[in-house]
Formats: structure tokens, sequence, C-alpha cells
């Protein structure tokens, strides 16, 4: 796996060598152009002195040559006459044959190499001998050509040092600057690490540590920053998913001890079949409970995870909501309540049916299992610009605002203490709430006077 | 031996009232709050089986109420709150046990006869009188050799006597520690059943047992 130490400090040390590679290249060809040219301004003069040791016999009508004392084996020169006769050459013969080659005249020297690879450098430049004497003006001469070879040994040796020097330099200088600069990113880097650390001490058990930044440099800020508020969002979900836990158990210890008792009591008596089958029909009646328990929590978690998809369609209130009063009729009758709807025009609203039978059901539920017992329970239904409106009320004795406002937290109950246990579990206006905002509307609840009201407000046209 | 049981959840409560009235109890009971503390203020009950979570007045409250009150029958928590706090909160009002449900019922019966035996002489299950031997745990009688099998209202009825073994007991007495509120009024319910017992245990010819103080009550035991 690539780190970012590495990437860094791959990329940092291969741009400092590419920089330096060329400053070297650059420098080194800055120098050698400027050796050459002083090499060829070299041979330029030894070839404008040689043109000067040339005189000519106005007599004789011969050239004369007052060779130099000093000569050199690197070197070799020859002095043509304009007309191509050799008037003078000296040096190593290997060089002297280079010259056989014809040499443009040029103020600058050519690079050659010879057959056994000997690099060279060969001038060839006019020069001319003035005549002098009485028959002669001032201007008077003779052309020649001088050409000069000179062999580079010396300037390629000290080239090739010169190359060698800056090749090593800059071999130095970025191994220097990429161990300077892992040096420089360990200890940047270590605050990365330290948070690592921190990160991997934290468990289930210790999700109310927060990692501490106040050492982090400030680029990390951001970062521990937003894990700190990760975290106090995971401490909250989980102290919140196991209250819910905790919540499912507790409630669902009162079934399950009723349904243990009821087996262990018939287990361990002698009854009759009668007993038997009250028995049984208590303990069924505990599973169906429960049953239900679990549907409305299977239910609440998929709508959590977003697990139910609304199939919109018009959606009749009106009619949804006299459904499910008839349907409750006879939990009615036993509680003695009555209805007083307002529901006979139909107002239909952009919604799902199966959802919103489900909630109006519930709704209607509630209000019988926990409204006055005799009372009236009020349902409305009406159509207000692009809303559809349920309204429903019924008397709730002794429930205040405030607990009005936890109407739909999961497993609360109005009255703590426990009322009609094992048949409510307090999920009901939780689901309501999830399912009305799946489908795009708003579900609020509140008391006054001892009266507790529903209110559910579903879009009438599509959002579309 | 009489208890009350104070459970809103209908098929818990049918199941203790069952299980109580098969081991020999007489059992009153109620499924709120309000109602349960006037069941325990208008009866000298030997044990209340209280659930935390009632409607109307929860278990907390009356159990604070009754203690307030200076009644001291024992009572046995019964709930679905585990949390130590509610343990704690529990016994400290003044709780005798704490059980929490889902629980097995003989263990719910043996803290019940551990309740039933404070306050009495008898350390274990087993309750002695002369060569009358009743086990609690098995409910089970026997006189010397000879197993008696007794009726669940025989088998109270002896029990509330031998656990008073050599004390006058009236039929008051017997009245409201073996019979509940739903039981028969006929106030003659005492002797008949004082005649069915001697007719268990003192048969062939045995020792009385059970003797009648004429205008006062019973006892059990010793010479009369």
């Amino acid at each position: 796996m690539m780190t970012i130490r590495r990437r860094v400090l791959v990329a940092s040390t291969a741009t400092a060598i590419a920089s330096l590679a060329i400053a070297s290249i650059a420098i080194y060809l800055l120098v050698r152009a400027s050796m050459v040219a002083e090499f060829d301004a070299g041979l330029a003069a030894r070839a404008q002195v040689l043109a000067a040791l040339v005189e000519f016999d106005d007599e004789s009508g011969e050239y004369e040559f007052h060779a130099p004392d000093a000569s050199a084996d690197d070197v070799a020169y020859q002095i043509r006459s304009q007309q191509g006769r050799v008037i003078a050459s000296q040096g190593d013969a290997p060089l002297l044959a280079a010259l056989a080659v014809a040499i443009p005249q040029s103020p600058h020297a050519q690079a050659r190499q010879m057959a056994n690879g000997r690099r060279i450098r060969v001038l060839a430049m006019a020069g001319h001998v003035k005549l002098e004497g009485e028959h002669h003006a001032a201007a008077d001469h003779q052309d020649l050509v001088v050409e000069v070879v000179h062999d580079t040994r010396l300037l390629d040796r000290d080239l090739w040092r010169l190359a060698l020097v800056l090749i090593g330099v800059a071999s130095g200088i970025s191994i220097a600057s990429g161990l300077a600069l892992s040096v420089a990113l360990k200890a940047a880097l270590r605050p990365l690490a330290r948070l690592a650390t921190d990160i991997a001490a934290l468990d289930g058990k210790s999700l109310d540590r927060r990692i501490d930044g106040s050492m982090a440099p400030g680029e990390l800020l951001p970062i521990v920053g937003r894990l700190n508020d990760l975290l106090a969002r995971i401490e909250n979900d989980v102290r919140k998913e196991k209250s819910f836990n905790a919540a499912i158990a507790h409630e669902l210890r009162t079934p399950l001890g009723g349904l243990r008792s009821t087996l262990e009591v018939n287990l361990g008596r002698e009854g009759n079949a009668v007993d038997y089958r009250q028995a049984l029909l208590t303990c069924h009646g505990i599973c169906l409970d429960m049953n239900v328990m679990v549907e409305r929590l299977l239910m609440l978690s998929k709508a959590e995870a977003g697990q139910i998809l609304a199939a919109l369609a018009d959606t009749d209130l009106a009619a949804i909501a006299r459904d499910c009063w008839n349907e409750a009729r006879e939990k009615a009758r036993l509680r003695a309540a009555r209805i007083e709807g307002s529901w006979s025009e139909p107002v239909v609203a952009h919604s799902d049916p199966a959802l919103v039978r489900i909630v109006l059901s519930n709704l209607v539920d509630n209000a019988l299992s926990h409204g006055a017992e005799g009372g009236v329970i009020k349902i409305e239904v009406a159509a207000r610009g692009d809303s559809a409106i349920v309204r429903m009320g019924n008397a709730a004795p002794g429930l205040t605002a405030e607990q009005a406002t936890h109407a739909f937290d999961r497993f609360w109950r109005a009255d703590q203490a426990r009322t009609q246990t094992g048949e409510h579990y307090g999920l009901g206006m939780a689901l309501c709430r999830d399912l009305i905002a799946i489908l795009g509307g708003t579900i609020t609840a509140g008391c006054e006077a001892g009266w507790f009201q529903v209110e559910m407000v579903l879009p009438r046209r599509s959002s579309t | 031996m009489r208890a009350l049981i104070v459970e809103d959840y209908a098929p818990q409560r049918a199941a203790l009232t069952l299980g109580l009235k098969d081991a020999g109890w007489a059992v009153d009971a109620s499924g709120d709050g309000n109602e349960g503390l006037w069941f325990a203020r208008s009866h000298p009950y030997d044990l209340i089986v209280l659930d935390l979570m009632l409607p109307g007045l929860d278990g907390f409250s009356i159990l604070e109420t009754l203690r307030a009150e200076g009644r001291t029958t024992p009572v046995l928590i019964l709930t679905a709150k585990d949390a130590v706090a509610d343990r704690v909160r529990g016994l400290d009002l003044g709780a005798d046990d704490y059980l929490v449900k889902p629980f097995a019922f003989d263990e719910f019966l043996a803290r019940v006869r551990a309740l039933s035996r404070r306050g009495s002489q008898d350390t274990s299950a087993i309750v002695q009188v002369e060569d009358l031997r009743i086990d609690t745990a098995s409910r089970k009688v026997r006189r010397g050799d000879d197993d008696i099998d007794l009726s669940a209202r025989e088998y109270a009825l002896l029990l509330y006597l031998a656990r008073r073994a050599g004390q006058l007991v009236t039929r008051q007495d017997i009245w409201e520690h073996t019979y509940d509120f739903a039981s028969d009024t006929n106030s003659n319910v005492v002797d008949v059943y004082i005649g069915y017992l001697r007719r268990k245990i003192e048969r062939d010819g045995a020792k009385r047992l059970i003797h009648t103080k004429r205008g006062h009550g019973y006892l059990l035991g010793g010479d009369g």
C-alpha cells in the first residue's frame, strides 16, 4: 500500500532529482559551450599567429614561413596559399591527415572524429600576407588559408570531469534532500499516527471519549472535529438503540411472564379439558398481542430504514376514516364511545391508501383505548388549499400538554404507571409518525384542557 | 393463608391466582393500583404480590402508603423492571422480596413460602405438629405413617392452624386468612371445614389434634 509519506517522498525526491538534473545539464551545457568557445578562440588565435608568421618574398615570389619554436603533439596546422599550395605544415601526421578533408572557412571550429575515434576540432580561416615595398600599395596582400586541428582530449577530459562533478553534486543533493524530507515527513505525520492510535483505542464501551485535537496541526483539526462529531452521533445512536432494545426487552417481559406463568401453573396441576383450553386460549391471546408488537416493531424498523415505499394514488381520506371507524365499532361499543364524524364529502389526497389506512386505524384504536370511557371521539376530514387534513380528538382526562409532546415517542404511555398492559406497547403513534413522513405529510399531537387532538396533513397533489 | 395480588396484566394475574390457590392460598386479585390499595387496607393479608407498573396508582406508591400506615404484611414485588435502582427503591420502601418477570413459577412459590414463614417459628418448608407433618413445598400432609389427601381449602385451613399450633385461633381469624372475597359467605363454612379436616386427620381413633374452644375458636396440638 502506498502511504502518504511514501507518495510525498517519492514525488518530492523525483521533483528534486529532475530539477537538479535539468540544472546540472544546463550548467554543463553552458560551461561546455563556454569552454568550447574558449577552445575555438585559442585555435583562431593560433591560426592568426600562424598567418602572421608568413611572409611573401616579392623578388622570388615565394612565401616564407617562420615556424614557431614551440610545438605540441596535440595540435597540427597547415597553411595554404589561395591556390592551394601548402606553404607550411607541422604536427602529428594523423592530425595532419585530418586536414586532407576540405574544411569550410569559418570563424568557428568544427568537431570531428577521426577513424581511430580520436576527437578533434578543426578550424579553417582566411589570412593574408601584406605585400610591402615600393611596388605595392598599402592595401596589397596575398590571401592565405590557415587550417588548424587540435586534439580535444584535454577539453573532453575537463568536460567529463565537470559532468562527473555535476552528477555527484546533484546526486548528493538529491539523497540529502530525500533524507531530510523523509525525516521532516515522519515528524509532520506523527500527529496522524497519534490520531490513528487514538481512534484504534475507541471501542463500543468508550464512545463517550473524544479525540484530543489540542496537539494536532491545523490541517488535522477539521478531521478531528468531524471525527468527534461522528463519535457524538454514533454514541447517541448507540444509546438510542440500547435504550430501544432495553425497552423492547422490558415490554416483552410482561407478556412473556404471563405466558410462562400460565403454562407452568397449568403444567403443574391436574386440570380438566376446560381448564387446559382456557389456558391455551390465554396463551394464544398473549401470542397474538406479542405478534402485534413484533409486527409494529418490524414496520417501524422498515420505515426508519426506508424500506417502505409509498404507492401513491388518489386516496379518499374520508372514506378510509369511515372504514376504520366501522372496523372499530365493537371496541367502541365496549368503551361506550360515541363518534362525531365530519367526513361526508370525499377528501382526496395524493397518497398511499394502504399506509393511510394503517395510520388512521392506529389513531382510531388509540383514541378508543386511551380516551375517556363513554366519551366522544371527533374525526374531521377536510381539504385546505393543497392539503388534506384529518383531525382526530378525544377527551383525555389527566393528560397534560407536556405529556402530549411525547405522544410519538416509542414505548411512551400517557399513564407512566401502565395502561392496558400487554395490549398497547406505545408503538402505534411512533409508527404513524414514520408512515406519514414517508407519505410526505406531517402529523402533530397536542392536548389542551383535557382534549387530546392529533392532526395529520397530507398533500392533495403530487409534488412533481 | 390469604394473599393479595395486584397485577394489571390479566393473564399474569390469572396465572398467579390459580397457582396460589392450588398451593392452598386464598387469593384476592386486582388489576388497578387504587383498588389494590383499598384491598390491602381493608384486610389483614398474609402476603401481597405487587406489580409496579399499574394503572391508577403505581406499586411503589402503594407500598410506601402501606408501610407509612404501619402495615407489615410481607410484600413481594413482581415486575418487569429489572434495573438495580428499581430493586433498591422497592426494597428500601419496605418490600420483602423482588422478583423480575418472567420468572419460574416454582421459584415464585418458594419465595412465597419463605415469606409466609416469616413471623412464625418455622425455618424450613416442613411444619410439624406432634405426629402431623406438613411439607409446604410439595403440599403433602402425613400423620404418623399415613398420607392424608386434602383439598386446597382443607390444606389452607390446616396450614393456618399448624402455623399457630398451641394458640387459640378464632373463626374470624380463620375466615380472614383462608377465604377470599369471592368465597362462600356462609358463616358456618369454617366449622364445616374443621369437620372435614377432623375426619381426615383424626380417623381410626387417632389422637385428637384439633380442639374446639366453644365460643372462641380452635386450637391445633396439645391436649386442648
